[in-house]
């Protein structure tokens, strides 16, 4: 594989003010409605970086995003239920989840599970709390004053308020442009380990483990340092969620959520940060478009497009596009020619 | 028997054989020499089919094999003994046989005569048995598929000089009973210069030098043609 | 006295289908090193041939036992043919790709036959031990389970097509160069590990209800206890099977039946960590 997640400071650029444009810009476009649903394409393209690090950038097979996801949601929903107020909730769905994802990853990497038994303890991992979370449905089941509810849901959830004043609860829009900021932070914060000097240790442990042993890096803490980094960032991403759904229920668990968040990884481009997200943003558009008056079952288009992709486009849309247009460039522009990658 | 032309093979993109040529009349033993790195084994896994030829031409008494899979050039006599012997572990010493000669419905027993010391380890697990004792049963094992060609890759090597004179003998005698031709890649320069009156140099991916008559014994002048390639 | 009986009884079921629902998943793992998590959609493609085969007017025995493992192994030789063939030694792209297959096939089965559930009718009655009841279909399923292992095993160890597969599965190269076309015995292994794939949806399918999402309860299951089972298809497959049934079973017995199945996953998590390289890796080295 060559080397992947290079700084490119032009792009990153480049989407940083499309992603800051779009959040000013497009309230003022859009009606409200497709600003509900771009928010929440936002949200799940902050899901698909976080699994970017931990899988992309890490190489740890997380085949259980959806457990952070879905435990950041919960731990939202339970904490601002109790509290009343949003900002210390946002700060626990993604403490808890670095928490829980440092157990958990101690347990794996320190006992230097190969990459395949780390994709079936997370996979057990989700189902676990998915199977959890649908027993909960006895009043028993609760965390001070919230009730967990079992498959049934919590619903009514306070959405997020302006830190500190419980009675500012954001507005749509409002919720829109912090979701697009959250996005943006998100995506400089991927950039910015990829392009540290420890971001480069990761990708050397991703590309050869043994020898990044050999050169004295002790390979199971760096996975396990990006493993906790990319789960917070899902907690993250589930009280997003929950602040845009004012519900929460163990589907958020579920495997086909995991399945998702891999689909959109692998269509818009393992390799690259940029790639998750226009991958989650135009697999959701299509999928709710196809959910409109179609006889399409979406389950075939997304299963249809993860096959194809690992078969016939195994990089993903964006770098291939790319080196396409690189290697065009380099036919017919002039003479200087670009490293790729 | 044999017709390599001009074969260019290589991993990927790397190119390891620049045009090799060579000719295995029928009932030869020809030798290839070189060291380290010269091309031996992409040369053997090229003919035996592992490694595509990126150019040139391989054929089987006349029957163009360039193109096809090594099940196909197995079944059209071509066997090939890897380097590491690359004997089932998991199997016993029998199945290891009976699953090669399953297919050219050669007898086993017959084969083992030739084979004594595999004879005695028939229900021994294949990986229990010593470097000497695998590389002996992989020559079996090929035999067992009824190849008029056989391709030997490093047979002595990390092997005790006890059994490598025994593999030696051995060897004689499939080449003169059974008219088997062999191409043999070594290093070890007494067991070359023991089976092949004609040795080939390879040196980066080509052969540079053809060794014949006498001179195949100068194991002197062997080992500094070497040297310097 | 009973209650013991009927346990144990319980337990031997719970093992029996963990291992009849894995089998197949096993042997194109062990073989293959293939992970295929549309093992789920393979069952239920063999489902949907019982009961569909059955509402049609067929024998239910001959539904469930010929027609179910039929219908999947075809489906699994095309697969193969279309999709596996193309990522042979690139094990994560297997799972990535077989998982499309699976949510694929859902949305095709769903839009064919639509998201019902498609019921059979429970054979043959109950089998009372003093005040506690047992399904007699439940042996059956403990029956044919004990008769494939036998059949697998026997395949394996005793015929030439057996040890053509354990060969392959050590080393495909040089089964190549023995005269062997590895593709073919890869299409061979898949079709087989697929149609004992749609048999176990077959088998199931009285207890399970059909419908097209119904792998998603099996898959994770057989995977998790394939890969513990590690390379040995039966001895490994055999004991990940008993240990996560008596678990499941046990729990399931104290709590509830959700609980059960969570105890099973965390059992898994403990056990990858302990062995980590399965059953097979520490105690069956080699063996079949």
């Amino acid at each position: 594989m060559p080397q992947t997640f290079a700084p490119r400071h032009a792009g990153t650029l480049a989407t940083s003010v499309l992603i800051l444009g779009a959040a000013v810009v497009l309230p003022q476009t859009l009606g409200l409605f497709t600003l509900l649903q771009l928010t929440v394409y936002a949200v799940m393209a902050i899901l698909a970086l976080s699994l970017s690090i931990t899988w992309g950038l890490g190489g740890v097979l997380c085949f259980g995003q959806a457990a952070f996801f879905g435990l950041g949601g919960y731990t939202y929903a339970v904490a601002v239920t109790n509290f009343g107020e949003s900002t210390l909730p946002i700060l626990l769905a993604v403490l808890v989840q670095a928490l829980v994802a440092l157990c958990l990853g101690w347990f794996m990497f320190m006992g230097r599970l190969s990459d395949l038994y780390v994709g079936v303890v997370t996979l057990c991992t989700s189902l676990i709390l998915f199977n959890f979370a649908n027993s909960t449905s006895d009043p028993w089941y609760r965390i001070g004053s919230a009730a967990l509810n079992g498959f049934n849901g919590m619903p009514a959830i306070r959405g997020i308020n302006i830190p500190f004043l419980p009675g500012a609860l954001l507005s749509p829009v409002q919720s829109f442009v912090l979701t697009m900021l959250a996005l943006l932070a998100v995506y400089l914060l991927c950039k910015t380990i990829a392009g540290s000097s420890w971001g480069r240790v990761v990708a050397a442990t991703r590309q050869n483990p043994l020898r990044a042993e050999l050169m004295g890096y002790d390979t199971a803490r760096v996975k396990l340092g990006i493993f906790v980094i990319g789960s917070a960032v899902a907690g993250f991403a589930g009280c997003l969620f929950v602040n845009w759904n004012g519900f929460v229920s163990p589907d958020v668990f579920g495997l086909s959520m995991s399945a998702q968040i891999m689909i959109w990884m692998i269509v818009g481009g393992r390799e690259t940060f940029v790639g998750p997200i226009v991958g989650a943003f135009a697999l959701q558009a299509l999928v709710s478009r196809l959910g409109v008056g179609s006889e399409i079952n979406a389950n075939v288009v997304l299963g249809g497009l993860l096959m194809i992709f690992v078969v016939l486009v195994p990089r993903g849309i964006l770098p291939t596009v790319r080196d396409g247009l690189l290697s065009l460039g380099r036919k017919w522009g002039p003479g200087k020619t670009r490293e790729v990658n | 028997m044999l017709e390599v032309q001009a074969l260019h093979s290589g991993y990927g993109r790397i190119p390891i054989l620049n045009g090799v040529s060579l000719t295995l009349g029928q009932s030869e033993i020809l030798g290839v020499l070189g060291h380290n790195g010269a091309g031996k084994t992409t040369l053997m896994r090229a003919i035996a089919g592992f490694l595509p030829a990126t150019q040139g031409r391989i054929a089987m008494e006349g029957r163009d094999l360039t193109a096809a899979a090594p099940f196909q050039r197995a079944n059209a006599g071509l066997g090939y003994v890897p380097q590491g012997r690359q004997i089932f572990p998991a199997l016993s010493v029998r199945e290891n046989l009976t699953v090669a000669a399953a297919r050219s419905g050669r007898s086993v027993d017959e084969i083992l005569a030739l084979f004594p010391r595999v004879a005695r380890l028939l229900d021994r697990p294949g990986g229990a048995l010593s470097g000497g004792e695998q590389q002996l049963l992989a020559l079996a094992r090929c035999l067992c598929t009824g190849p008029s060609v056989m391709l030997l890759d490093e047979p002595t090597e990390g092997i005790q000089p006890s059994i490598i004179d025994e593999i030696i003998e051995t060897l004689q005698t499939i080449n003169r009973e059974q008219g088997v031709s062999i191409l043999l890649v070594e290093q070890n320069l007494e067991c070359l210069a023991a089976l092949s009156k004609r040795i080939l140099l390879l040196d980066r991916g080509t052969i540079v030098e053809s060794i014949e008559g006498q001179a195949v014994h100068d194991e002197a002048r062997l080992a500094s043609l070497m040297m310097k390639a | 006295m009973d209650l013991v009986l009927i346990l144990t009884l319980q337990g031997v079921v719970a093992i029996a289908t963990i291992l009849l629902f894995s089998i197949g998943l096993a042997i194109i793992f062990g073989m293959m090193r293939v992970i295929n998590l549309a093992h789920g959609e393979f069952m239920m493609i063999g489902a949907y041939g019982a009961v569909k085969s059955h509402e049609a007017g067929l024998n239910l025995w001959v539904a469930m036992l010929v027609v179910a493992p039929l219908v999947a192994a075809l489906f699994g030789l095309v697969v193969e043919r279309v999709l596996i063939r193309h990522l042979y030694g690139r094990l994560i792209d297997t799972l990535l790709a077989t998982w499309g297959l699976s949510l694929f096939t859902v949305g095709v089965v769903t839009m064919i036959f639509g998201n019902t559930t498609s019921g059979v009718p429970t054979p043959l009655g109950t089998l009372r031990i003093g005040d506690y009841g047992l399904g007699q279909y439940n042996l059956v399923i403990v029956g044919v389970t004990l008769l494939v292992l036998a059949l697998v095993a026997l395949v394996l160890k005793r015929t030439s097509a057996g040890v053509l597969a354990r060969a392959t599965m050590q080393n495909p190269e040089m089964i190549a160069a023995l005269g062997y076309n590895p593709r073919r015995i890869y299409a061979a292994t898949f079709a087989i590990g697929s149609g004992l794939a749609g048999l176990a949806g077959g088998l199931l399918a009285p207890l399970t209800g059909v419908i097209p999402a119904m792998g998603v309860a099996f898959v994770a299951k057989a995977f998790i206890t394939v890969i513990s089972g590690g390379a040995a298809v039966i001895l490994g497959t055999g004991t990940a099977a008993a240990i996560y049934g008596v678990i499941s079973q046990s729990v399931t017995y104290v709590s509830t039946s959700v609980i059960g199945e969570a105890s099973l996953f965390l059992a898994a998590i403990i056990l990858l960590r302990l062995l980590p390289n399965g059953f097979a890796g520490r105690f069956f080295k080699g063996g079949v």
